[in-house]
């Protein structure tokens, strides 16, 4: 037995000898393909995953045996046209480089069907769509009086009116609208500039309408903020000034913060950009002043004298500000102007905290994360990386698919782009939707809902085939 | 050589060696472990070749202890029907009894010739050696069964198995060394059975061991070796001569087959070296086995595993539970250790460096059944076995005695040295790091990839190496699920074939209490002993629902 014990032994030890170092080295990529190359190679990965999944690969006009998602191993290094087919869906076609020792990973490919799953949900007329981001209402607008107003809630997939028939405010026209990111609040202005009313809503409530606000908005507010964790309390920019608003008590305290020149809310802090570039945050009730921003020189060099400023607080102390008139982008990191002008809205996404930027031309992607500080020789600038331009009249754009497309409205035409590592970035043009109307992307849902062109009915389309790709799995 | 294998009475540099190889163990493997994590974290793709190298080997291990596994398991069932006392009767006519072995008998089963077959080899080649036997008539057997808090439930039946051996009962004294603390209800017990098995035996006698012996720790060793001091003047003023009594120590619950003690002198006859040798039979942990909750089954079929794989290397085999050696070594000894709570391994290691490096461990193909950790509760059940396992891996403390004694001790070949200790040290970082590495950490550098790692060929191919290595290493699973049901004792009426089921399912616990009933009780034993914390002897709670 100790004999045997001890052949066996350096049996096994030889073997791993041999072994280990030949399955590291096919772990790396090394291969030797006796009838391709003669020597052994470095080869490549290709990772692919499509939403739906189950799409047939062809890598060089030859069929892969896997579907969808697929790796595809031991690829020699070098330039592949890679295809992916599936019944009812586009092609899907790039090429895609493979290099030694690399995966090349397109893990976020969405098939686009052949013909739009589009469904009709309301065969009404309807002029325009407001969209409620981060809530699952939906306000539809059959006209500009109030009275035409319906929303609709995707969960439940029902309609009921913005006020109850017969109300006095059926008659007015709605004037002007605000609305915050997750929060099912919305105040309406309505009438005329000169004579008008202010209404809260709640739109997950059965009788949405709260209640007549008017007397807490004493002139025609410029801007409304309020936390959507915190409804009570609300900031009106008035002029230069932002009074407060408590909801509770339906109290007015007018002129709470003077000097205003851009305001923003976030995490239960009002941050504060004033005439004299100074830039604060301070609790609701004005306790724990923090200068954030206290040097003039600084401040008239980023800031211009002459504009307004949307302040846009977000998570890891990144602080956007959009010039309301030159639509210029700065933030509080350098080189701090990333955008001169034009820019139009801004979305962060949740998934990899990076900025979706879109002027009336151009799509951008704002990165922080590429930013290195410190203690380093030179520091690296966050980047901002233009992925689309030759739009003509980009009115609104949202992150599909984690990050990995971008969804977005062109005029009437809705397009969406790939802005995955490898994906040339050409915008593949879906179907256009109601001429001056809004559309709303629910990414849970993977829904587009829109306005039809003709007829102007509410439509949703389907971007993401969640649903079925779960039933698949 | 004469040796302190303690860590007490030390002084100067020989206190610092001792505390530095105390603390190696745990070190590194608290390095292995923390190491690996850090490197999941900052080069992950080193980390990723580290373990698919560590799975490698892990599979090259588990397929070469499965070869030996089967073959010890083989050897066990082959040897399931000697008649061992009639093999060692006909010692007693060696030249007469070889050639009757030598001529072949027709019509006899398969594994009954290879038992033959083995157990001629064996005189042949001992003949050889032309080593003295001695004479069956003048061997005796002494048995010391050092109970602490044991029940008469625990400890009767493994005195009614020595009574029922085939090995004549009258020459087998045995010892309760009881420990003087013992609550009174024991010592009840204790003398109970005295007094009842006394005419079984060559005798029955009871040594009591008083607590706080200057040197000494409350620990099993101290007891029994009190109880070893105790019949060494019982044999004098019987005029028994050491060299031809067997000790076995015993654990409170340990009951042998009707052969141990035929299997245990036939062995000890044809030794060679029987007086510089240890007997170490496969414990198995039956008793209770289908009374305890399936994980401590497992477990525990895992240690038994483990014994039949450690029997078929003779080279490195150490004692572990119950064993047996010649009474004259023991003496020569100096006994157990007493301040040691594993005084089952630290007898061999004693002996090995008193001997300059001639002392060796016999496997005897034979079982000894104990009972598995129990309590009333399932978890308490789990506290208890954390604890006993605790203690098992508390042999680590062998290891620092043991490498002072190699470096004081010229006699002992280098690599003789070099071979035991690595193995000891091995040993106990693979059991507290493997099973780390198996579960947790071996996913780290894909879990913790930063987006580098997740565009190279390796992020993709390390789980998929990873995943046909494990369906490559089920093949030990199974093979250990057939073996441990093949191992199980004659069914009860009440336990049906589903038991039997449940049993084969139960290894699918096996990554969880390796874990948590494997690396980290003796992970806390290294900490412990790095940290210079001991630990004295802690007696396992054991349960059975019957006794008779």
């Amino acid at each position: 037995m100790v004999l045997l014990r001890k052949i066996v032994f350096y049996f096994f030890v030889l073997t791993y000898v041999i072994l280990c170092p030949v399955i590291i080295l096919y772990a790396l990529g090394y291969i030797y393909k006796p009838d391709i190359e003669k020597h052994i190679m470095v080869t490549g990965d290709m990772h692919l995953s499509t939403l739906p999944s189950g799409a047939s690969v062809y890598i060089n006009n030859k069929i892969f045996d896997n579907k969808t998602p697929a790796l595809i191993e031991q690829l020699s290094p070098g330039e592949y046209t890679v295809r992916l087919f599936l019944d009812g869906y586009g092609v899907w076609s790039e090429i895609l480089p493979v290099l030694a020792g690399q995966a090349t990973v397109l893990d976020k490919i969405i098939l686009i069907p052949k013909a739009p799953r589009n469904e009709i949900i309301s065969p009404h007329e309807f002029k325009n769509l407001l969209r409620i981001h981060g809530t699952p209402f939906v306000i539809l607008a059959k006209s500009a009086l109030l009275g035409d107003w319906l929303i609709y809630d995707r969960n439940a997939k029902n309609f009921y009116p913005v006020i109850p028939s017969g109300s006095p405010y059926a008659g007015y026209p709605v004037y002007n609208y605000f609305k915050v990111k997750k929060s099912p609040y919305v105040i309406l202005m309505v009438g005329s500039k000169s004579e008008y009313k202010a209404l809260r809503l709640d739109l997950s409530a059965k009788e949405p309408l709260l209640g007549d606000i008017t007397g807490l908005f004493p002139e025609m507010p410029k801007q409304v903020l309020w936390d959507a964790g915190d409804a009570n309390n609300v900031f009106v920019l008035q002029g230069e000034h932002v009074n407060k608003l408590d909801m509770k008590s339906d109290a007015l305290y007018p002129e709470y913060i003077k000097n205003v020149r851009g305001f923003g809310i976030f995490s239960g802090l009002i941050y504060v950009l004033t005439n004299e570039d100074i830039f604060v945050s301070m609790e609701y009730n004005k306790n724990n002043v923090k200068e954030i921003l206290n040097d003039a020189k600084l401040g008239r060099e980023i800031f211009d004298m002459a504009d307004y400023y949307s302040v846009m607080p977000f998570p890891n102390n990144v602080i956007l500000f959009i010039g309301e008139k030159s639509g210029e982008l700065l933030a509080n990191r350098l080189p701090y102007r990333f955008v001169s002008g034009a820019v139009k809205g801004i979305a962060l996404s949740e998934s990899d905290g990076r900025f979706l930027v879109w002027r009336k031309d151009k799509i951008g992607i704002l990165d922080f994360s590429t930013e290195t500080t410190g203690n380093v020789a030179f520091e690296i600038a966050p980047t901002l990386r233009w992925v689309f331009s030759g739009g003509s009249n980009i009115e609104e754009a949202f992150w599909v698919y984690g990050s990995s497309h971008v969804l977005f409205k062109d005029g009437d035409a809705i397009s969406i782009i790939d802005i995955q590592d490898y994906a040339d970035h050409s915008p593949m043009r879906l179907f256009t939707v109601k001429s001056g109307s809004s559309v709303s992307y629910s990414e849970k849902e993977g829904l587009l809902h829109y306005l039809e062109p003709q007829a102007g009915k509410f439509m949703s389309t389907t971007i993401l085939e969640l649903q079925q790709d779960q039933s698949k799995k | 050589m004469e040796f302190n294998f303690s860590r007490h009475g030390l002084k100067g540099i020989e206190k610092k060696v001792q505390r530095l190889f105390e603390i190696i163990p745990g070190a590194t493997s608290w390095a292995i472990i923390i190491g690996m994590v850090i490197l999941s974290f900052w080069e992950e793709e080193l980390a990723a070749i580290i373990i698919i190298a560590f799975y490698m080997y892990w599979l090259m291990r588990i397929f070469y202890l499965t070869i030996f596994l089967i073959l010890s398991y083989n050897r066990l069932s082959i040897e399931k029907g000697t008649d061992w006392i009639t093999r060692a009767k006909g010692l007693g006519n060696f030249d007469n009894y070889l050639k009757g072995l030598q001529t072949l008998v027709p019509g006899i089963k398969l594994k009954d010739r290879l038992s033959r077959l083995f157990h001629r080899k064996e005189l042949e080649s001992f003949k050889k050696r032309n080593v003295e036997i001695p004479a069956l008539d003048d061997i005796y057997q002494l048995v010391i069964i050092p109970v602490a808090n044991e029940a008469r439930s625990v400890v009767e039946p493994g005195i009614r198995s020595i009574a029922g051996n085939t090995f004549p009962s009258g020459k087998i004294l045995v010892v309760l060394a009881l420990e003087e603390r013992a609550p009174e209800a024991v010592k009840k017990g204790i003398y109970g059975i005295q007094a009842e098995y006394k005419s079984s035996f060559f005798d029955i006698l009871i040594s009591v061991h008083t607590d706080g012996v200057p040197g000494e720790a409350r620990v099993k060793g101290a007891n029994a070796s009190h109880a070893a001091g105790e019949a060494a003047e019982f044999l004098k003023s019987k005029g028994i001569a050491f060299k031809n009594v067997i000790v076995s120590c015993f654990d409170s619950d340990t009951v042998v087959k009707p052969v141990y003690f035929a299997c245990l002198t036939y062995n000890f006859m044809v030794c060679p070296y029987r007086y510089r040798a240890s007997f170490q039979p496969i414990p198995v942990y039956y008793n209770n086995i289908w009374d305890v909750p399936a994980f401590a089954r497992v477990i525990e079929a895992g240690s038994s595993f483990f014994q039949l794989i450690e029997a078929t290397n003779p080279e490195k085999l150490v004692t572990f539970s119950s064993h047996s050696m010649s009474f004259a070594a023991l003496v020569e000894v100096g006994y157990w250790p007493v301040d040691m709570v594993s005084d089952d391994s630290a007898i061999f290691w004693k002996a090995y460096i008193h001997y300059d490096g001639n002392y060796k461990v016999v496997p005897i193909y034979t079982t000894v059944s104990m009972d598995i950790v129990a309590a009333d509760s399932w978890r308490k059940t789990v506290i208890n076995e954390y604890k006993q396992k605790r203690r098992w891996a508390w042999g680590v403390e062998n290891f620092p005695i043991v490498m002072r004694g190699f470096l004081k001790n010229n006699k002992i070949s280098l690599y003789k040295k070099i071979r035991l200790s690595f193995k000891l040290f091995e040993g106990h970082i693979s059991w507290a790091t493997w099973a780390f590495l198996l579960t947790f950490i071996g996913g780290m550098p894909m879990l913790f990839a930063c987006n580098a790692f997740q565009h190279t060929v390796l992020y993709y191919s390390a789980p998929r190496v990873a995943g046909i290595i494990f369906n490559l290493a089920s093949f030990s699973l199974v093979t250990s699920i057939i073996l441990s049901i093949l191992l199980l004792p004659p069914r009860k009426v009440r336990h049906h074939i589903l038991n039997r089921i449940v049993f084969a399912l139960q290894w699918l616990l096996v990554p969880v209490i390796f874990l948590f009933l494997g690396a980290i009780p003796a992970l806390d034993a290294q900490t412990r002993l790095m940290l210079g914390k001991r630990m004295e002897f802690w007696v396992a709670a054991k349960k059975r629902e019957n006794t008779k």
